[in-house]
């Protein structure tokens, strides 16, 4: 039995003063379904992704507000797993469609993070590492220990840093849904202000709202882009819990599942939409996915700059929408974002294969998908 | 990330006594100057990761001080936010550090 992702739909990333949670939901569901060209009727589940509707929009029980927008009320259910919701709840619904329960579902994720202030909002993403023994953590910090330690043990560099963010920036220009499109120079952004040494403002994600949408299917369809493999990994939730602070295992075991899963190999991906919440963490992805050794991983970074496309032999091309950092990174959606965007990515270019990678805090949870272009299942 | 409440501060305090006073060696450190609203006041302050004799524990550094991976600290208690008049002054492990590894200046 394959998975099929017959329909897809992505609202417009950014600061949507215009948009609500209800709004945005009310925009990204009926898109996706018509993208799919089904009646309304003919889902039979819904998946919803968010991270923290309770605490941004004062609204909790997603899953009934979500089902309440069919007349049929499907069953639906909410899943949070911090920035990987979307990714788990992608999963949750292969789960369902393979166990045979329904044949056709839809997962939506997520979040509207802009009607606080930025100092609520670093609360309220915060609440995703351990609030009781990382007690004054914030993210960007904790990545910053994760990129402190990546400098010392590989000598990364600034610069590399920076190449990151510059690439995502500049990818994201063609990329009409973003949240920015503005480029930015390496300088520009190792020059931008510090939030947590090393990691400065540019370094960082955004602050975004937006949702995302997938219909998926186990009904043999012919053309529509396939899943051929997921997989799942956990780490310790404390970074002082994990055995290193130069990878992330949660992302090589789930990498290793999907791959396993879809037999196909790292250097069979040809596009790879990976988790950069912060540049560094773009560089422990493409170790972690096996796309580089763990030292090359920032010397890769630079070298990338050097081509008009980005791209660099025998190595996927890396977050062509943008990536979380320009793209954008409404939490709950992200995971969904990358495969709607993945899927239509597959639908209009010459690109087989692809990979999607969703990291939940500083890493304890990661979820990977590989997708496959078309052909009759 | 709120301040403790009593009862939360009372628990915690079991937590405490187990890590109070001890010696360990700093393995990360960065200096968060964003911080949410209760810890606003205290930016810019350090956030390390410290290797104990058996475990490894993520704290706060103490005031502005900064740290180096290979510092030695101890853990002791200090303020953690900006009291109010409303709640209880809530106290929490923080790093000290007491020796630090020599650092070429060139």
């Amino acid at each position: 039995m394959q998975i099929s992702i017959i329909g897809q739909a992505t609202t417009q990333f950014g600061e949507l003063w215009d948009q609500d949670l209800y709004s945005l939901l009310a925009e990204v569901v009926p898109a996706a379904i018509n993208s799919a060209e089904l009646d309304p009727a003919q889902i039979e589940a819904v998946f919803v992704a968010n991270k923290a509707g309770g605490s941004f929009s004062d609204q909790r029980h997603l899953n009934a507000l979500v089902s309440q927008q069919f007349d049929h009320f499907p069953p639906a259910m909410r899943i949070e797993g911090a920035c990987a919701s979307g990714g788990l709840a992608v999963l949750a619904a292969e789960h369902a469609l393979l166990a045979g329960q329904y044949q056709t579902v839809l997962v939506v994720g997520v979040e509207k993070m802009t009607d606080v202030s930025a100092a609520e909002t670093t609360q309220f993403l915060a609440s995703a590492a351990n609030v009781q023994t990382e007690y004054g953590s914030t993210f960007p910090g904790l990545y910053a220990l994760l990129a402190q330690a990546h400098q010392a043990e590989f000598g990364t560099t600034r610069e590399m840093l920076s190449a990151v963010s510059v690439k995502n920036h500049a990818q994201a220009l063609t990329n009409s849904k973003a949240q920015f499109h503005k480029q930015f120079s390496l300088t520009q952004v190792s020059a931008s202000p510090l939030v947590a040494d090393p990691l400065r403002m540019l370094d960082c994600s955004p602050i975004s709202d937006g949702a995302a949408a997938v219909v998926l299917t186990t009904k043999q369809v012919k053309t529509a882009p396939k899943i051929i493999g997921f997989g799942h990994g956990q780490d310790s939730l404390d970074l002082a819990g994990r055995s290193s602070l130069t990878e992330l295992k949660a992302t090589q075991q789930a990498a290793a599942k999907a791959m396993a899963m879809a037999e196909v190999s790292p250097a069979d991906i040809e596009v790879a939409e990976v988790h950069d919440c912060f540049t560094i963490a773009e560089l422990l992805a493409v170790a972690d996915l096996g796309f580089v050794e763990p030292d090359q991983a920032g010397p890769q970074a630079l070298a990338r700059l050097k081509s008009d496309d980005f791209s660099l032999k025998n190595l996927p091309k890396i977050n062509i929408s943008g990536g979380l950092k320009a793209c954008g990174h409404p939490v709950g959606a992200t995971g969904v974002k990358q495969l709607a965007f993945l899927a239509e990515h597959l639908a209009e270019s010459d690109t087989c294969r692809a990979l999607a990678h969703n990291v939940g805090g500083s890493g304890a949870t990661a979820v990977v998908h590989v997708l496959e272009t078309g052909g009759e299942s | 990330m709120s301040l403790p409440t009593p009862t939360q501060y009372w628990r915690a305090a079991q937590r405490w006594q187990h890590h109070l006073g001890q010696i360990g060696t700093v393995v990360a450190s960065t200096i968060i100057r964003v911080a949410p609203p209760e810890l606003a006041p205290q930016t810019p302050y350090s956030f390390l990761i410290v290797q104990l004799d058996s475990e490894k524990i993520e704290v706060m550094g103490v005031d502005h001080e900064t740290f180096q991976p290979g510092d030695q600290v101890q853990l002791v208690l200090r303020k953690l936010g900006q009291p109010s008049d409303s709640s209880v002054i809530a106290y929490g492990l923080k790093a000290k550090k007491i020796g630090g590894v020599t650092h070429d200046e060139n």
